[in-house]
């Protein structure tokens, strides 16, 4: 691994002999009302010319307000310590930015901001965190390009229209984004734009904050692709901020670790990613389930990032550190040189290279093993949901020729969910997962098939084997029936920050399912009913968190609470929309392992909806793939991971990045973004995109196969022809 | 057997419109009958003169509120603009919002001529109360 990153170090200048940024004992705090805050302590960081460095690190750790110090849009309210110097010369000091900004006279400010104004774009430009919204949508994107060149440079009207159009194709886009609305791009396109832009000065030195969080995930591999090949061409040096260490490896020569505003870690990516010398980074590294490895279990960091504006002693790692010793608790450990390039800020880092300290390998939480011949808790037959806008008045009216065509959400779902199991559903936004749920649970009326819910008539006792079946699709929605198949099913949404309502207190969350259902008044109950669930979501000591607002919890938390509402009724069946999207890296393992051990300690069934194949392969049992409405593969977890059979799993799989230098984003065999559910393909629904289609995927829908028992894929080719048509090369990567 | 079908589909949505247009302003209508025909029960209790005299002003005053109402009312446009986004992943060009503000006059002007319709029915119930009685 180490050979492959001097190789990649060969003609680029050393960061340490002549720098192109510089930042020198770096301080940051805030001042608020409620105290100082410490968002960046001390960052000494080089970086060489043609240099890429990577910065990781939880939520809160200072990357973003590490970038922003660079660009120099820090706060008024910021105290700054140390300087910052550009290609020589000191950009960014404590006597010129932050609160010392306020305190220069008019024509120093006016002088500093024409200082800025031509560093800024020309030297140093930066592709903003959510760049979806980074645009102004009532300009045209040439506009907004052509504003970078009229602001910076003293180009004519024509040269400008040119250059645009060089940098929009240099950043993979057609010329006819150029005179699109932002609105008319996709998530992809929008992100190339923004990147176009960042690029249109040919900086020496890109900022790129979290560019891909957010994209799907064949988007996030083009991205990186395109980012990759631009490396060496447009982009000179880079920084690239991200959660995801996948993403920091492929782009990054040398990684930065953060927490809580200090430098934990500093070495050559590959290196530090195989024989990280920090607890830290190990504990971040390790929060990641891998598509690659065997399941074994992740722990997550436990706790959260110390309170910035809390004095602090010793490490600030130590009280999450499962090695912190007495040392670490009193004494502030320092960034040292461990090896040549490789700096840690531990009182161990030295027992960690000499491999005195080994990690445990704990087995898979999960190994439980689902008997196939398990009662099923769900069935669908045949299972359809479309959306016309014509069936409604409005749709009538204002509806031209498109709004008579109808979505296809979900077309002819089948699938049974075993008891006790944990059923993923994959696949892009735009795939129908999520509707799919919906129907499951009622909350959309399906167009035809059938769910099937099976409820255990005795709830005293589960094994009792008395099972009712509810024809959830043709019960009517006040029917006993449903008000039984309601208590016994559950949602966990997306976002913990909108499916929990802000003015109540979790003891109010989490009671209002007991409330609704009508399962006791006695107070006493309830409150006992409560608390039992605060404490299995692990919400201890429950009575602390009771009287508590959502605001006063983190995000993990807050999801503990969506899950305690969900639970607090003893559910059979949970459905579980992307519940972990919105955490943070260090928070999602904790949650997956919640709903390990709730499937384990009371046999609840889960469908977990995700477009994280990681997380996917982790936590499920079996798998289903979904595509533009329709399953094109299902199986065993590890059957669909290790071998995947259909065109599309395949594609998806080599899409997740990892922190592996072999692997290669333009490899991946998919054209084009998913697409509307109302145009499909008469045949396969993937034909527009498949690399290995022939003419008969376009007229007629693909058959099963069935190649391993249980895992099976609709397609017109076995593998065996699928691998020809591979060795053939009849592939065309481009869109 | 291909041959065009633009024509069809223009019959089609031409007949879906006029369907939607006659659904929204079907309410009204029907609020205009109930409250020229129900109150006329109490003529039976109380005669004719009492509804003559109180019936054209409720009559009008439901003539503001009809009017008022088809002036402020979308008529389902931010919910087909919604739904478009979310089923159809699209967002209307300049041309699909001329056309839906088009419609949203057009079903204002029928709203505003229902309103006419009720303080015409309100003056001719006035000018029976002072002619024939």
């Amino acid at each position: 691994m180490i050979e492959i990153q001097e190789d990649r170090e060969k003609g680029r200048q050393s960061p340490f002999s002549t720098p192109l940024l510089h930042i020198d004992d770096l301080s940051v705090t805030f001042d608020t009302y409620e105290g100082k805050l410490r968002a960046l302590e001390n960052i000494d960081l080089k970086l060489g010319n043609g240099e890429s460095l990577g910065i990781i690190g939880e939520s809160g750790s200072g990357k973003t307000t590490l970038a922003t110090a660079i660009m120099g849009l820090i706060a008024d309210n910021a105290v700054l310590g140390g300087s910052i110097s550009f290609d020589g010369n000191v950009i960014i000091d404590s006597e010129h930015f932050g609160k010392a900004y306020q305190k220069l006279k008019r024509r120093e400010r006016k002088i500093l901001s024409e200082k800025l104004i031509s560093i800024r774009w020309k030297d140093i430009s930066m592709v903003f965190q959510g760049s979806m919204n980074a645009f102004n949508p009532a300009y045209t994107i040439e506009k907004q390009i052509a504003e970078v060149f009229k602001i910076h440079t003293n180009l004519s009207d024509e040269e400008i229209e040119e250059r645009s159009l060089r940098v929009i194709e240099a950043a993979g886009l057609n010329r006819s984004a150029l005179k699109a609305y932002p609105h008319e791009l996709s998530g992809g396109m929008k992100q190339r734009a923004v990147i176009a832009m960042a690029l249109a000065l040919s900086p020496k030195l890109v900022i790129a904050d979290e560019p891909t969080t957010g994209l799907d995930v064949i988007t996030q591999a083009k991205i990186i692709s395109e980012l990759k090949s631009l490396r060496g061409k447009s982009i000179n040096s880079m920084i690239v901020i991200s959660h995801d260490v996948g993403v920091v490896s492929q782009l990054a020569d040398r990684v930065v670790v953060l927490y809580s505003g200090r430098i934990m870690e500093v070495g050559p990516t590959w290196d530090v990613y195989k024989r990280s010398l920090n607890p830290y980074t190990r504990a971040l590294l390790s929060s990641y389930p891998s598509i690659d490895s065997t399941r074994s279990h992740i722990d997550g960091i436990p706790g959260a990032l110390p309170d910035p504006l809390s004095e602090r002693a010793g490490c600030y790692f130590a009280p999450r550190c499962k090695y912190a010793d007495t040392i670490c608790y009193n004494s502030i450990p320092e960034l040292e040189e461990i090896i040549p390039g490789r700096f840690s800020r531990c009182h161990f880092a030295k027992k960690f290279l000499d491999g005195e300290i080994v990690e445990e390998t704990k087995p898979h939480a999960s190994e439980k093993k689902i008997n196939a011949m398990a009662t099923d808790v769900l069935k669908t037959d045949e299972l359809t949901e479309y959306f016309s806008l014509r069936t409604k008045t409005y749709g009538q009216l204002y509806g031209k020729e498109e709004t008579t065509r109808i979505v296809r959400a979900v077309d002819h779902i089948n699938m049974d969910i075993k008891k006790g199991e944990i059923f993923g559903v994959v696949g892009e936004s735009g795939s129908g997962k999520t509707t799919l749920g919906r129907v499951i649970l009622k909350l959309l009326d399906a167009t035809s098939g059938k769910v099937l819910f099976y409820a255990t008539e005795n709830n005293d006792n589960p094994d009792s084997g008395n099972l009712s079946e509810i024809d959830v699709t043709a019960s009517h929605q006040r029917s006993d029936q449903i008000k039984l198949f309601r208590k016994e099913t559950q949602l966990i949404f997306q976002d913990p920050y909108d499916s929990i309502d802000p003015k109540q207190t979790v003891f109010s969350i989490v009671e209002e399912p007991i409330i609704a259902h009508r399962i006791t008044n006695d107070p006493i109950k309830i409150t006992e009913m409560v608390n039992r669930v605060l404490e299995i979501v692990r919400l201890n000591p429950p009575e602390s968190y009771s009287e508590r607002y959502p605001h006063e919890l983190s995000g993990g938390e807050r999801q503990r609470v969506a899950a305690a509402r969900a639970l607090v009724l003893r559910p059979e069946f949970l459905v579980a929309d992307e519940p972990i999207s919105m955490l943070d890296v260090s928070l999602r393992a904790g949650f997956m392992n919640l709903l390990l051990e709730l499937r384990n300690q009371f046999g609840i069934t889960v469908m977990f909806i995700t477009h994280d194949l990681a997380s996917a392969r982790y936590l499920c049992d079996r798998i289903m793939v979904m595509y533009l409405g329709v399953s094109v593969e299902s199986g065993d977890s590890e059957q669909v991971m290790r071998n995947p059979l259909h065109p599309y799993t395949k594609a998806l799989i080599k899409a997740v990045p990892k922190p592996n230098p072999n692997w290669d984003p333009s490899k991946i065999e998919i054209k084009g973004e998913i697409g509307n559910a109302i145009d499909v393909p008469k045949g396969c629904r993937f034909y527009r995109r498949c690399p290995y289609a022939r003419e008969i995927c376009e007229t007629s829908s693909p058959p099963r196969k069935e190649p391993e028992t249980g895992h099976w894929y609709f397609c017109h080719f076995t593998q065996d022809e699928l691998n020809s048509y591979r060795s053939f090369g009849k592939f065309d990567n481009q869109e | 057997m291909t041959g065009d079908t633009s024509g069809e589909n223009n019959d089609e949505i031409r007949r879906a419109v006029a369907h939607a247009r006659w659904k929204y302003i079907k309410p009204p209508l029907l609020a205009l009958f109930l409250l020229v025909f129900l109150p006329l029960s109490s003529v039976v209790f109380y005669g004719f003169i009492p509804y003559l005299t109180y019936m054209p002003d409720v009559i009008f005053i439901a003539a503001i509120v009809v009017i008022f109402f088809g002036a402020w009312f979308d008529f389902g446009a931010s919910a087909y603009l919604k739904d478009l986004k979310d089923f159809y992943h699209r967002t209307p060009s300049d041309a699909d919002m001329v056309y839906i503000q088009k419609q949203q006059l057009i079903l204002t002007g029928l709203y505003i001529l229902i309103g006419l319709l009720y303080i015409s029915v309100s003056v001719l119930l006035y000018i029976i109360l002072i002619h024939v009685f």
